[in-house]
């Protein structure tokens, strides 16, 4: 959030990662080298086992790349130690899982206001009530998730992220487990959050409608970057998928 | 079905071995405590047949009584040459046996906590019990022969010097030789072995056997000998095959350990208790874990039974694995519970281990057995619902408001019960307690049924202090601990019963030493009182010479002690008095009789004490029979009856009907009273320096009285509270493996707080926290459970003197270490979670 305004939020140049060692190592990255600009909307999309989960937690810095580096901003994710890691991403990176990753034992704003609280911060009551009536969960806050619906409790997970006023949010597969009109209302949200907050967001996702949201889609296949495109609409990144194949 | 079992069992690897863990755990304390007593049974049954070997018949008096401190009559030594010149007869030789102490290099009596300190005379060939090890058979008047275990903690060898008391004063012996018996350690008991003519001398037996051994001509049966035998001997004595010898002999002896096997047992019932709660808590958990597992069973077709099927054979092949490794567990548990005692103090004797096969079947059974029902229960629980509505991620158990309700009145229902067998009718102090003893199970099981609704209610409490520190963290460790309260309340449940049956004992036992405290200060006026070291064994008579001689002595009277039967009841402790010193020096305190009871008190009558009397219904000119060791009858009026639960505890007769009746020479106390001004100090040291003959015989002041006789209280503390302890320790690995398993089960949870940027430090102190917060309630309910079914027991026995009046810095300071060391077992499994991978976390199923 310093003098890099206009720079990217988030860069990964040259990332490596290998599994194992010698004759069964497996390349999930072959040098990827990517550049997340403040206030875009990022799809990454592949194949299974084409490395996009892998090059997502990479720069999320919850997995070290065995080659390359990655910058948040101006601070090098790959020299940081553990504890920094840790409270980098606790102030600074916001998370949306597939599986939405509730604690069942809290309600749906205790659930929000879990990161702030893990890192003792003060918590901003107006910025709260305005994310739970944008999620549209206002009526809903004392719910714990086992009374929610999928897409209330994955709307939920989305104002954690949101919460803390991430410089970047990502969102794994966030629609994997939605029906289709759950999942449009979350990805509208996604949507929204870019346009009105300027919040970057980059989602991984193998579900073209999804994808079809952001400003700008990576498709990767066998660890390797193969192709880069601006907005698409959802048959066209069928399209290019199958040309993948 | 079933290759989908074992596939699951090896997929999950880990939470299965834990489960096997609780099962080992269990199965472990509970063969432990049967080894254990297996084998000091053992131990002792091979020690009374080794003395037998090379006998066929072995002839002695009757002792129908079991008691260490009873002196069995003497037979007639001519008897020997008779029974020689029997046909088939091939050699005969007497024995005397009797107890001397030893007087360790520092000049003090060895202490044996209690176990014999055996005087043996040697036997001639062809008799082998006595297996010389190194140096000599004793010769003479100087010699004697030493146990090797004695020796070797004594460091003496052949040709040392070694000071014996016998029932003469202390005397120098040459050790000749070093001795075995059988294949067994002795223990802290001691032999020392002395030649026949030497024993007669030291005991004053000249002319007498303890025991006649018998060895017959090739070929003739004992049976043959016994015919020949026994008419010889009049009805006191008996002759026995030597099998039927020893039988007879570990009997008696084991019937003197009752109290420590009883307690040994009483221990067992609580270790299957402890450990069925850990095994069935472990497997509540891995079950509660697979409810989805068996849900995409169920969904695919599998029918509720296949699926109960498949848990039923986990746990069966879990529930025996465990219990073969737990087996060994308890071997070593048997060892560590001999050390524990021994370091203790009482170190008893021992030989290897025995495993009998119903110690196989018992810990083997109760382990399959409670994992069957601890794995099936919660199957059944979750195969009940449809098969996709628990694919749902949920919460786990909270209680439905009937179940709350259906426990309140359960426990209702326990408490009331309990209580009612507690306080309903009288009868004896020890009636009364063990009543009171099975009135506690149902109060404790109300607690155990109540404990999920109490983890809530204190959750919030107990987490209080610690949400002071941070804040976030504190809150998610108590809405985990109540996340699923039953588990919790399993969880605690092992360290209630831990800590509420250490402080029962505790609360109980100092009431006991108040009362006792006060008893004899109320009863014994004397003003000084001679007795052995250990309060318990009887003191040579020469002692009573000794110590007459000192001036400014007002008045001496001794007390002799042996066990009875009465026939009505059972074993009595009988006191013998000195009817025209006894008021100098003690105070009775009458229930029915007076100063002039005592005065006219005469042989042929007896007093006898409120219990003992309430127990027999015996009341003031009531006729009865007390049968002595030896099996004589000795018919009693009932004179006068008195109170005392300290000193004279059973029934008290006169010195000259004693000594006619029972073959007691030693005495138990010798109460001193002093001329009017005399210096007590000044006669203390004075008796002191007329006893420095007499090792192991001290002079106790009143207040030294007390204390001694309230420390009797003591040494059956300190097995208790070894044996608790071993419970605790259980109870922790419970909550270890608990805390564990749930740690496993919460892992993608832990992962994603990992990912939102919980620090692995706060990771740490979330398990902590929740470790803490379940030991905290563990501790406030076994206390508060502890302090009060002492007060209900010492309330039943208030008639006894015994007043309720907690030691409290011992209550806290039991509280604190239960406290503490829970906390101790919530540090692997936090440092555990500390250490998670995040992004395996985040995937992990």
């Amino acid at each position: 959030m310093v003098s890099d305004a206009d720079g990217p939020v988030v860069v990964g140049s040259d990332l490596e990662k290998r599994y194992g060692q010698g004759a069964i190592a497996v390349h999930a990255l072959r040098g990827v080298s990517v550049e997340l600009a403040r206030g875009s909307f990022t799809a990454i999309m592949g194949p299974s086992g084409s490395g996009k989960s892998t090059l997502m937690h990479l720069l999320a810095g919850l997995d070290r790349p065995t080659a390359g580096d990655v910058w948040l901003g101006l601070t090098k994710l790959t020299d940081l130690g553990d504890g920094d890691l840790t409270r980098l991403r606790r102030s600074r990176i916001g998370f949306v899982f597939q599986a939405f990753n509730l604690l069942p034992m809290l309600s749906a704003e205790e659930n929000i206001l879990l990161p702030l609280r893990i890192a003792g911060e003060e918590i901003d009551r107006e910025w709260l009530e305005w994310l739970l009536v944008a999620v549209g969960l206002q009526d809903r806050r004392r719910h714990r998730p086992p009374e929610l619906s999928g897409g209330e409790q994955q709307r939920v997970a989305l104002a954690r992220a949101l919460m803390s006023r991430p410089a970047i949010v990502f969102a794994d597969e966030p629609t994997g487990n939605l029906d289709s009109q759950a999942g449009e209302l979350v990805l509208s949200m996604l949507r929204r959050a870019v346009d009105e907050l300027q919040q970057t967001v980059a989602i991984v996702t193998h579900d073209p409608t999804a994808a079809a949201h952001a400003d700008r889609i990576l498709f990767l296949r066998d660890g390797v970057l193969v192709r880069e495109s601006p907005r698409l609409d959802a048959a066209e990144i069928l399209d290019v998928l199958k040309a993948l194949r | 079905m079933i290759r989908f079992t074992i596939r699951s069992l090896f997929a999950h690897g880990r939470r299965a071995s834990m489960t096997a863990l609780a099962v080992v755990l269990g199965v472990s304390m509970i063969t432990g405590t049967l080894v254990f007593t297996d084998t000091i049974d053992a131990a002792f049954r091979d020690l009374f047949g080794s003395s037998a070997h090379g006998a066929a018949v072995v002839v002695s008096s009757r002792q129908e009584i079991a008691s260490q401190n009873g002196a069995p009559a003497s037979l007639p030594a001519s008897l020997t040459g008779r029974i020689r010149r029997l046909p088939g007869v091939s050699a005969a030789a007497a024995q005397i046996s009797d107890t001397a102490t030893i007087v360790g290099s520092d000049g003090r009596v060895l202490k044996t906590a209690g176990l014999p300190t055996l005087a043996l005379s040697d036997l001639p060939a062809p008799f082998t019990g006595l297996d010389f090890v190194a140096g000599t058979h004793p010769h003479g008047a100087d010699q004697v022969a030493i146990d090797a275990g004695t020796a070797a903690r004594e460091h003496l060898r052949v040709g040392d010097l070694v000071s014996i008391v016998t029932d003469q004063p202390a005397r120098r012996f040459r050790v000749s030789g070093i001795v075995k018996l059988g294949a067994t350690s002795l223990g802290a008991a001691t032999v020392t072995v002395f030649d026949l003519g030497t024993a007669r001398a030291l005991y004053g037996k000249q002319g007498l056997a303890d025991t006649i051994y018998v060895a017959a001509d090739h070929g003739v049966a004992p049976r043959t000998l016994l015919g020949e035998i026994r008419p010889l001997l009049t009805p006191q004595f008996v002759a026995r095959s030597a099998a039927a010898s020893t039988a007879a002999n570990a009997n008696r002896i084991s019937a003197e350990l009752t109290l420590l096997t009883g307690g040994l047992l009483a221990f067992g019932v609580v270790a299957v208790l402890v450990g069925a709660f850990v095994i069935f808590n472990t497997f509540s958990i891995t079950v509660a874990q697979r409810v989805r597992e068996f849900s995409v069973l169920r969904a695919l077709g599998a029918m509720r039974r296949q699926v109960l099927v498949s848990v039923l054979a986990e746990a069966t092949m879990i529930g025996v694995l465990g219990s073969l490794v737990g087996l060994a567990g308890g071997l070593l548990a048997a060892l560590l519970i001999h050390a524990v005692l021994s370091s203790a103090g009482l170190d008893l004797p021992s030989t290897g281990l025995v495993l009998r096969v119903r110690t196989v079947l018992v810990g083997a059974g109760v382990g399959v057995l409670v994992t069957l029902v601890a794995g099936v229960l919660p199957a059944a629980r979750a195969t009940r619902a449809a098969p996709l509505e628990t694919l749902r991620e949920s919460t786990a158990a909270h209680l439905g408001r009937a179940e709350r309700w259906i426990r309140v009145i359960v426990a209702a229902a326990l408490v009331g019960g309990g209580l009612a067998v507690v306080f309903t009718g009288s009868g004896t102090s020890s009636a009364r307690l063990e009543r009171s003893a099975i009135g506690a199970v149902p109060v404790i099981l109300a607690v155990v049924v109540l404990g999920p609704l109490l983890v809530g209610a204190l959750a919030g409490v107990v987490s209080w202090p610690v949400e002071r520190g941070d804040r976030v963290v504190a809150q998610l460790a108590r809405q985990n601990a109540g996340r699923n309260p039953a588990r919790t309340a399993i969880s605690a449940s092992s360290l209630v019963i831990g800590l509420t049956l250490v402080l029962f004992v505790t609360i109980y036992a100092s009431a006991v030493r108040d009362s006792t405290r006060q008893i004899i200060r109320r009863s014994v006026i004397g003003d000084l009182t001679i007795q052995s070291q250990n309060g318990q064994s009887p003191i040579p008579a020469t002692a009573t010479q000794a110590a007459t001689g000192v001036p400014g002595l007002l008045a001496v009277s001794g007390l002799k002690s042996a066990p009875a039967r009465l026939a009505a009841t059972g074993d009595v402790t009988v006191e013998a008095i000195d009817p025209t010193t006894i008021a100098q020096v003690y105070r009775f305190d009458w229930v029915s009789g007076s100063a002039a009871t005592l005065q006219n008190f005469a042989p042929g009558q007896a007093l006898v004490e409120q219990n003992t009397a309430r127990a027999a219904h015996l009341a003031v000119g009531d006729h009865t029979t007390l049968v002595t060791e030896t099996g004589l009858r000795v018919p009693l009026t009932v004179a006068g009856i008195y109170s005392d639960r300290a000193l004279l505890r059973g029934i008290t007769l006169t010195r000259t009907q004693f000594d006619q009746d029972f073959d007691q020479p030693r005495l138990q106390d010798i109460f001193i009273k002093l001329t009017p001004g005399a210096n007590v100090a000044a006669a203390e040291s004075a008796l002191s320096q007329a006893l420095s003959a007499f090792p192991g015989v001290v002079v106790r002041s009143g207040h030294q009285l007390a204390s001694q006789v309230a420390s009797r209280v003591n040494s059956i503390l300190i097995l208790f509270y070894a044996l608790l302890v071993l419970t605790v320790v259980m109870a922790l690995l419970g909550i270890v493996n608990t805390l564990n398993l749930s740690i496993y089960e919460r892992t993608r949870e832990l992962g994603v707080l990992r990912a939102m940027g919980m620090t692995a430090n706060q990771a740490r102190v979330l398990i902590r926290n929740e470790g803490m917060i379940t030991s905290v309630i563990g501790a406030l309910v076994g206390t508060a459970l502890g302090v009060f079914l002492a007060w209900v027991v010492i309330r039943s026995l208030s008639s006894e003197g015994l007043v309720f009046s907690p030691p409290w810095l011992q209550v806290v300071g039991v509280f604190a270490v239960g406290l503490l060391a829970g906390m101790l077992a919530s540090v692997p499994p936090a440092r555990r979670a500390a250490r998670l991978d995040v992004l395996g976390a985040i995937a992990h199923e």
